[in-house]
């Protein structure tokens, strides 16, 4: 997916982006990640053939049953099949984690670009703002909103990519600092180019790949606060088979059936596990001197 | 006639108990202070001393072992409370409490009366009272009395802590003493009430836990821990908001002294902890268990007892009644008609649960009942045919829940409304927010799941739910006969008379269903095989003063 | 570097401004408020009335802001909606068992993670190192609660060696800290690692290896001493976010802290609990960081004497 965007915002870079996928197959790590993402996105997608009443389709007489042929994960509370609740969740959890990171990157890189190019007063104003925002820890800050705005996908969505947009704010100027200076953008300007575009065609594609990398890595983090957040009770609503509150529905049976709380948690961190992996072997391809 | 030999059956059942208890002679084991029963009264509450109606299961309990003569009594108890926390323990602070923070009142502070439990009222702090005409009333105090802190009892603290409530109409004290209008001390021992109408009630609110008499002097001289000196059977020693208390025993109680020396009550978030904690006997009684856990408890009957009670209130489905489509009678009758109770309360809570057989909103255990009201059967077609006359037409209801039996419930809900073609849509909320939207219903096609909120008694209970006005009435019910019969009952005193209007409102609810009562949940509380003296009501009132653990 | 410390302070004034004012408007946008749970039955219209008077919930969301704002300002946090209990008074009474929380933890992870990540970077590209780092990135992607179920399922329900919960005694504080501990041991690890890798072929460790220096100094001391700041940093970050972000930990082991109450307050709508816990978590957690950052100066006698030089230039332009 990443690959894609790359490909359709770098067209002319397309050797050195080569280069990059090159580098990281030679990684094993990030090719079992991607290969466990891509997985991931098959189920995703063949979970849209499963029905939605047979997820939720309560089945009293067996509850609890434990993992079988016919349930592979058991049954939960209600009888329902863990399985298929379990596969059906995927969309949740990734769509949450990848929503709010894209969310986080967008505003974080156009709020850190404005910072960055115009400096002065708007920089000053804006950095103190993302101080402010990066002193309230993100998880309380996560709680508040979703607690008031209600638990659905997109207020999740929205209150996780809050507390990472300072992370693409902070990068994205840096890396904008770093190059404003330089000559190519001095002719750009000289040559009469606007500044929107001077922003999105000279300098944005030099501040890349650390957003690359920070995506990555904040992909697994923000699955992980999503799913903390359902697990506390303030996620999406029941009966909607999120990861973290399938785990949350086990706990008061753990005693006598540890299955329903075991399998959405592995699920949850091989998950995690792909994108974390995957952001490593990205971080070594983007950037070579960082490796050793 | 069956209602007659039921009724004599409960008595001679009744007496025997009372026969059997006063047999073992001076035994700590039977809690009752207020033993002077026979202590003269005035005319006018005789009334309120007749028998209840016939069909009246009780409300009230006492489980666990009898303990052996000359047993020994374990020093301290150490006991986790149920899924209530106990916020803060001031009944003149802000109100909402849990019922656990009422077992902590009702150890800490005595109440003017106490509640038999069938409709009448037994002498506590005040021996006796007089009335003409329920608009003023004159309670006489006990003598000798004196609070945790040595003062003796007056009119005066008793003056002083309604007029405290009456400050803080918030306060759970506050809701009790709402009628009152103005209180004096006429002496040292003589206290009188104006009410603002003729209100027989009062009774019953002063008996309620949360009305219990401070300490005048201790308020005063320390806001935030005078109100814990109560002059009741325990004195709170240590207490950590929403975590726990610890009690002593009021060695200076002017009634029977409880058994148990120390007692801590703890709570425990975690369902599957608390049951570690009662196997590993670092717990003595468990008062919320998760009902998947309870088996375990219920096969080990060499060390557990399980004390099973059924809750007084349903758990309901409200409708928001101004909304154009569950506003309609079809529409309500087409939700009713397809829901299978039984089903919903397995969901809910396993096989803790019993489902609703009659068509009545009353609580399960009160007086005036009318469970002959028959219930709306469960019948697929039937509700396909109301659906097809009501103004549904395919939108997307909105089931609006809060604690985890209800949000089960709904789960089941959803999926069994969705077999005749209605649509919806839970939402999931806080249970002070699901408050928030029935009182305003500001979302059209609402509906509500909730434990329903009927107190024990009668009157308050229907006037809350049902009258137009009332916060409580999460329906927004308005129903002009059904407010009319209330007028009347509000001030009746006649027991016949009142069984009437009650039994013909019920009627006139039932024919409207702005409720659908689905199931009852089982409580049942887990406690050590040596644990008695426990007194169960089944509004979770449980009286935990005489409650012991036997040793060797 | 007093300055410096006040400067960070005084930084605090916007930031609960701002946290404050978030909390009230946001709670505010909700129909309904907490008071309607409390409200008796049977309560005539006026007495309705009366109440919300009294929790000046007649007036605008600015007055009570400015109200509150102006109680905080006197060191007032002011009283539960819900319980009316002291607030200031509830979240001490519960800080320090958070405290216990994130610092035995800390100790867990630190105690574990150090020498792990030296004993990775000195065997690079074996077996051992591969090992390790699967074990980081594995423990880096366990949800804590997930972990937290999972040992309490072992270790207390199966194996009977910990109690499940509370906060008596020392077997009690084992597994929290010990789920809270390895969560943070994994980042601590690799970022132990990823140091030492970097500084173990610079040349003064050369140096003091030829000098005869013994191979346990030299790593321990020289070698350490040097990749310190980065570790310090992931260690600070995690207590820092160990203190905010222990609600999870604390649901799953039933462990008194300030994290439950603050999710209780949220979730039952408790706008002034909700509002006093948020602040002084996020007054810790801002402390926690310029603790971070003044260890820094401890540690690496560099960063000291940039403090110092600053104040020298200032008083030298002056």
């Amino acid at each position: 997916m990443k690959e894609k965007e790359l490909v359709s915002k770098r067209y002319r870079k397309r050797s050195q982006l080569g280069d990059i996928f090159h580098r990281l197959r030679k990684n094993k790590g990030s090719m079992f990640g991607l290969c466990i993402i891509i997985l991931l996105l098959v189920i995703l997608i063949l979970s849209f053939f499963i029905d939605y009443n047979a997820v939720t389709a309560t089945d009293l007489a067996n509850r609890y049953q434990g993992p079988s042929l016919k349930h592979p994960f058991g049954t939960d509370d209600m009888g329902r099949d863990m399985f298929l609740r379990t596969l059906y969740g995927t969309r949740y959890s990734l769509s949450i984690g990848f929503g709010a990171t894209l969310l986080a990157a967008i505003v974080g890189v156009i709020i850190g670009s404005v910072s960055g190019y115009y400096g002065g007063l708007v920089d000053d104003l804006i950095m103190r703002l993302t101080d402010i925002i990066s002193s309230i820890p993100a998880m309380l800050l996560g709680m508040v909103i979703v607690s008031i705005l209600g638990g659905s996908v997109v207020n999740l969505i929205f209150a996780v990519g809050i507390c990472s947009i300072q992370y693409y704010i902070r990068i994205t100027r840096a890396s904008i600092l770093a190059i404003r200076g330089q000559e190519y953008v001095e002719a750009a300007k000289v040559i009469g180019m606007s500044d929107l575009r001077i922003i999105f065609t000279q300098i944005l594609p030099n501040a890349f790949s650390p957003v690359i990398v920070t995506f990555s890595a904040t992909i697994g983090i923000a699955i992980l606060v999503s799913a903390s957040l359902s697990f506390i009770g303030l996620g999406v609503a029941v009966p909607m088979p999120e990861w973290g509150a399938l785990v949350s529905s086990g706990r008061n049976a753990l005693r006598t059936a540890p299955f329903v709380s075991t399998f959405p948690g592995l699920f949850i961190m091989i998950t995690v596990l792909a994108f974390n992996v995957l952001g490593d072997g990205l971080r070594d391809a983007l950037d070579p001197k960082l490796k050793r | 006639m069956k209602k007659m030999r039921q009724f004599l059956c409960c008595m001679l059942v009744g007496t025997m108990l009372a026969a059997s208890l006063a047999g073992c002679g001076g035994d700590p084991g039977e809690p009752k202070p207020e033993g002077n029963q026979t202590e003269q009264n005035s005319g006018t509450e005789d009334t309120e001393q007749d028998k209840p109606e016939p069909e009246d299961t009780g409300t009230t309990q006492e489980v666990g072992n009898k303990p052996e003569e000359g047993g020994n009594y374990a020093e301290n108890m150490e006991v986790i409370i149920d899924n209530t926390q106990i916020a803060a323990i001031n009944p003149i602070g802000a109100g909402g409490p849990g019922s656990a923070t009422g077992w902590v009142y009702k150890m800490v502070y005595d109440t003017l009366v106490t509640w038999d439990g069938e409709g009448g009222y037994l002498s506590c702090l005040a021996t006796s009272w007089d009335t003409e005409d329920w608009k003023t009333i004159t309670f006489h105090l006990r003598d000798g009395v004196t609070f945790s802190n040595g003062e003796p009892l007056t009119a005066y603290d008793v003056e002083y802590t309604i007029q405290k409530a009456l400050e803080n109409p918030g306060s759970v004290a506050g809701g009790q003493w709402s009628a009152v209008v103005s209180c004096e001390a006429l002496d040292e021992t003589t206290v009188k009430l104006e009410l603002n109408a003729p209100r027989p009630q009062i009774l019953f609110d002063a008996s309620q836990t949360y009305a219990g008499i401070m300490c005048k002097s201790a308020v005063e001289s320390d806001p935030d821990k005078g109100v814990w000196v109560g002059t009741g059977t325990y004195v709170i020693t240590e207490f950590a908001s929403n975590d726990y208390v610890k009690l002593e025993r009021n060695d200076t109680y002017w009634g029977e002294l409880p058994p148990t020396k120390t007692m801590t009550l703890r709570y425990i978030p975690e369902m599957s902890t608390r049951l570690m904690m009662l196997q590993n006997g670092e717990a003595d009684i468990c008062f919320n268990l998760s009902e998947q856990d309870l088996p375990l408890i219920e096969e080990d009957t060499e060390n557990f007892n399980l004390f099973k009670y059924k809750a007084n209130n349903c758990t309901d489905i409200g409708f928001n009644m101004n909304d154009p489509v569950c506003g309609d009678l079809n529409f309500r009758m087409a939700v009713a008609s397809a829901l299978n109770r039984e089903d919903i309360g397995i969901g809910a809570n396993g096989a803790y649960a019993e489902a609703e057989t009659t068509g009545t909103f009353w609580g399960s255990g009160e007086p005036y009942r009318n469970a002959d009201i028959p219930i709306i059967p469960y019948d697929l077609e039937k509700a396909k045919e109301y659906l097809a006359d009501s103004p549904y037409n395919g939108e997307e209801i909105e089931l609006v829940t809060a604690i985890p039996t209800c949000i089960n419930a709904s789960a089941v809900i959803q999926q069994q409304l969705a077999e005749i073609g209605i649509k919806v849509k839970i939402k999931q909320t806080d249970p002070a927010s699901l408050m928030s939207s029935c009182v305003y219903g500001s979302t059209d096609y609402q509906m509500y799941c909730f434990v329903g909120a009927f107190g024990f008694e009668p009157y308050s209970a229907t006037y809350g739910i049902f009258a137009p006005q009332a916060m409580q009435n999460r329906t927004s019910y308005d129903n002009p006969e059904v407010v009319a019969i209330l007028e009347k009952a509000s001030t009746e005193t006649d027991q016949a008379k009142l069984q009437e209007y009650y039994y013909s409102i019920q009627e006139l609810v039932a024919k409207d269903i702005p409720y659908i009562n689905l199931f009852y949940v089982l409580q049942a509380i887990a406690a050590d095989k040596q644990v008695g003296g426990l007194v169960l009501s089944n509004d979770a009132g449980h009286d935990l003063r005489y409650m012991y653990k036997t040793v060797e | 570097m007093i300055r410096y410390i006040i400067k960070r302070l005084l930084y605090l004034i916007p930031v609960i401004l701002c946290v404050s004012f978030l909390i009230f408007a946001l709670m505010d946008l909700t129909p309904g408020t907490v008071v309607d749970s409390m409200i008796p039955s049977d309560a005539t219209p006026e007495m309705v009335e009366e109440i919300y008077a009294q929790y000046d919930l007649d007036k605008p969301m600015v007055y009570r802001y400015a109200k509150y704002m102006l109680q905080f300002v006197q060191g007032d946090l002011g009283k539960s909606d819900i319980s009316g209990e002291n607030i200031l008074r509830m979240y001490l009474d519960r800080l320090p068992n958070t405290l216990l929380l994130a610092v035995s933890s800390l100790f867990v992870a630190a105690v574990l993670a150090i020498p792990m990540g030296i004993r990775a970077a000195r065997h690079a590209g074996t077996l051992t190192d591969n090992l390790t780092t699967v074990a980081t990135l594995v423990g880096m992607s366990m949800p804590s609660f997930w972990l937290g179920l999972l040992l309490l399922f072992l270790f207390s329900f199966k194996l009977r060696l910990f109690p499940a919960s509370g906060n008596d005694g020392f077997l009690s504080y084992i597994l929290p800290a010990v789920c809270n501990g390895l969560t943070m041991m994994a980042g601590t690890t690799r970022q132990t690692r990823a140091a030492m890798l970097e500084i173990l072929h610079a040349d003064f460790l050369r140096t003091a290896r030829s000098k005869g220096v013994p191979e346990k100094r030299v790593i321990w001391k020289h070698a350490l001493g040097n990749a310190m700041i980065p570790i310090l940093t992931t260690l600070g970050s995690n207590l820092s976010s160990s203190l905010a972000g222990s609600v999870v930990i604390e649901s799953v082991f039933a462990w008194p802290g300030v994290g439950r109450l603050t999710a209780e307050a949220i979730m039952s709508r408790d706008v002034k609990l909700a509002c006093g816990a948020v602040i002084m978590t996020t007054i810790l957690y801002v402390i926690m960081q310029l603790i971070v950052d003044l260890a820094y100066a401890f540690v690496d006698p560099r960063i000291k004497a940039r403090y110092i030089r600053t104040r020298k230039t200032r008083r030298k332009a002056a």
